[in-house]
């Protein structure tokens, strides 16, 4: 049935809505005046039947024109054809002339419904190709009108009237509606909009719920959200769980855990901010102890708290470990504490051995000393000049093997003594040292430039000293021999560390060596050249690596030689 | 007795040393005679024999290195005793340790001498120490 009200291929919903309209009037019509064929028929009005027969397979005929979509074309003719025939009544009627009058604003109103507002100028030129088509019949003698053709003044007149009246109102009126309807239909689309953005968006939510619902459900954790009396509103099904919807989360907290728990939840319902707990229960394999670590997040709706979110991680494996690494730790620390004690306690046997060794070796040397001392006193009317000269070696030897003690004892107690490194003016320092040499200095009439600036390094300011000592006792040492020795000693700051220098004019040495020089009893000239026990600048290097400084030389036989101490700032 | 001769006390164990110490204060010909303890023990039975009235020595001569009582518990009786605590006591020994060095001035040790190797200057030492202690606080006693 749907179809004969539909127009194939038409999309406008105005058009369609007119075509709704005209089929009902195209189908009245068609059925009426079949009937009325019929009806004129059987009275024997046969040119009245056969005129009505015409006029339904007109209907029909337009029926089709609709059908095809030419929905004004249509809806003209049958305003023209229903107009026509009223005209005709109203020109030939007999007493239904005042009557047919009002007709007119009925058909009038269904042509602004059918074609809008400009229904209106439609009917008028409908209206008079009418009257037209009436007339033109009327003086063909194609009707028998009751009154004289074409004289009814009044009657032109008014029908005038009644025209132009309503059809005002019908512009009026049917500009209002079809604004009302524009809007309708604006409305409508509006809505189909919002109804298509609705279906969309309720896609995006599904598809995102799906993402979600599966995340939370393959997820390794446990995820329980519950309400305010831990009543379990959902879960996943991690650690195989034997609770369901409806239960107690707190069927999960061992006894003695349920309060922390209790008041965690209540926590976090009332302030709205998040909680970390950690739980153990006994219920891993065999009994063993399982540690869980669990937040308690608000899911919030206005501000306010709905439901809690419990995600619970089992951290056992973590905590095992945890506690192997602090065992394995305390181990080491114990380890650690006994080899240093063990260490200690050599470094204190050494110690003591230093000071055995300083104490028993001077014994017989102050011995060997002191009796050849008597000897070389007391007996030289006795001893012939060889006999004198061989006590004077012993006892030479003996001021050299106490020096070897000396330099030893001072090197091993540099070795073992706690460094001190604060700041040190170099001045200072190498004031201090020029003091101790000022009378070898004036004595042998060395030609001593000093240019050392205010410089502070970062230094142990014994050790400092000691090795600035052993330099210029190397330089004073080393110009023995030269006729006009000359000692310079400098400093410059280069950038963040201090180099200081000893310049003399001495033997020097060969570079090949240069490394050796600070190994320890190594010695470049033999004894009785230039004495010495080759501990000097093994201290010296001793005492820059543990300020964290460096030591080095430049020389050439015969050219003298430099040494710089580089120190930090 | 008079205080020129006074003794002096020699506390030391190395026969060497004690040989060589003797002789130097021999060759500053000091008429002061020379006792001898060779241990610690031994130096603390002076303390019975001062106390059965023999003359108490101008100064005491200590090396701290020593069998049986070493010289800072000999010292510490010495300094801690009522009457002898007046008594110089001059440290003679190798230790060159910061730490006996400051254990021997707190326990109230008079001076604290570094043996040295060279007898020359243990002789200069040996005068040194006859012309202070004896002599110079003779004058102050008189």
């Amino acid at each position: 049935m749907k179809r004969f009200w539909e127009l194939p291929g038409v999309a406008d919903g105005q058009k369609i809505r007119t075509g709704r309209i005209l089929f009902s009037i195209l189908y009245a019509l068609i059925i009426s005046c079949f009937l009325g064929a019929l009806v004129a028929f059987v009275a024997q009005e046969t040119d009245s039947a056969f005129g009505l027969l015409l006029a339904g397979v007109f209907y029909s005929g337009l029926v089709w024109v609709t059908r095809r979509g030419w929905v004004r074309l249509s809806t003209f003719a049958v305003l023209t054809s229903l107009l026509v025939f009223l005209t005709y009544l109203l020109f030939i009627g007999q007493g239904i002339h005042d009557l047919l009058m009002v007709v007119y604003p009925v058909i009038l109103i269904i042509a602004s419904l059918l074609f809008g507002p400009q229904g209106f100028i439609w009917i008028v030129a409908v209206t008079i190709i009418s009257i037209g088509v009436v007339v033109w019949g009327d003086l063909n003698g194609l009707t028998q009108a009751t009154y004289p053709q074409l004289t009814n003044i009044e009657d032109f007149f008014f029908l005038s009237m009644i025209l132009l009246f309503t059809g005002a109102i019908v512009w009026l009126l049917a500009d209002d509606l079809n604004r009302n309807l524009d809007r309708a239909l604006k409305n409508e689309k509006a809505l189909e909009e919002t109804n298509r953005q609705l279906e969309e968006q309720t896609r995006t939510l599904t598809a995102s719920e799906a993402r979600w619902r599966s995340l939370v459900e393959n997820a390794p954790d446990l995820i329980i959200d519950v309400d305010r009396d831990g009543k379990i509103l959902f879960l996943n099904n991690a650690y195989q769980v034997k609770l369901t919807v409806g239960d107690s989360v707190f069927d999960l907290v061992p006894d003695d855990q349920k309060q922390v728990a209790q008041a965690a939840l209540q926590s976090v319902f009332r302030t709205g901010e998040p909680v970390r707990l950690e739980f153990q229960n006994q219920a891993g394999e065999g009994g063993s102890t399982q540690w869980f670590a669990t937040r308690l997040g608000p899911i919030k709706q206005d501000d306010r708290v709905t439901s809690v979110m419990i995600v619970a991680t089992n951290t056992t494996v973590q905590k095992i470990a945890q506690e192997n690494m602090r065992q394995l730790n305390l181990e080491l620390e114990a380890r650690v504490a006994s080899r240093t004690t063990a260490l200690e306690s050599k470094a204190r046997e050494l110690e003591a051995f230093a000071y055995s060794v300083s104490h028993d070796l001077k014994g017989p040397l102050r011995g060997i000393d002191g009796y050849s001392l008597l000897l070389l006193e007391d007996y030289a009317d006795k001893l012939d000049a060889e006999g004198a000269h061989y006590l004077a070696s012993i006892r030479k030897a003996t001021a050299q093997m106490n020096q070897l003690i000396d330099d030893l004892l001072m090197y091993s107690r540099l070795e073992r003594r706690a460094f001190d490194i604060s700041p040190v003016n170099l001045q200072t320092v190498v004031g201090k040292v020029l003091d101790e040499y000022g009378r070898e200095i004036a004595l042998r009439q060395v030609n001593l430039l000093v240019n050392v600036p205010e410089e502070r390094v970062q230094a142990d300011v014994e050790g400092l000293t000691q090795a600035v000592r052993n330099l210029v006792d190397n330089a004073l040492k080393f110009t023995r021999a030269v006729a006009n020795p000359q000692i310079e000693i400098g400093a410059q700051r280069k950038d963040k560390v201090c180099v200081l220098w000893v310049k003399d004019n001495g033997i020097g040495f060969d570079m090949r060596y240069h490394d050796r020089i600070f190994d320890i009893f190594q010695r470049l000239h033999r004894a009785e050249e230039y004495p010495g026990t080759g501990i000097g600048l093994a201290l010296v290097r001793k005492v820059m690596q543990n300020c964290g400084g460096r030591v080095w030389a430049e020389s050439a036989p015969g050219n003298g030689a430099q040494f710089f101490l580089e120190l930090p700032v | 007795m008079t205080d020129s001769i006074r003794p002096i006390l020699l506390v030391e164990d190395n026969p060497f040393d004690l040989d060589l110490a003797q002789r130097a204060f021999l060759k500053t010909k000091i008429p002061n005679p020379i006792q001898v303890a060779r241990d610690g023990e031994e130096a603390l039975s002076f303390l019975a024999r001062w106390e059965g009235g023999e003359t108490l020595p101008a100064f005491i001569l200590l090396d701290l290195k020593l069998p049986k009582v070493d010289g800072l518990e000999v010292l510490r009786r010495v300094k801690s005793h009522d009457r002898y605590r007046i008594i110089p006591v001059v440290i003679l020994t190798t230790s060159t340790e910061e730490q006996d060095i400051q254990s021997a001035y707190q326990l109230g040790a008079n001076s604290y001498i570094v043996k040295p190797v060279d007898y020359h200057r243990f002789m200069e030492v040996a005068d040194q120490l006859e012309a202070y202690w004896c002599r110079l606080n003779q004058l102050l006693g008189q």
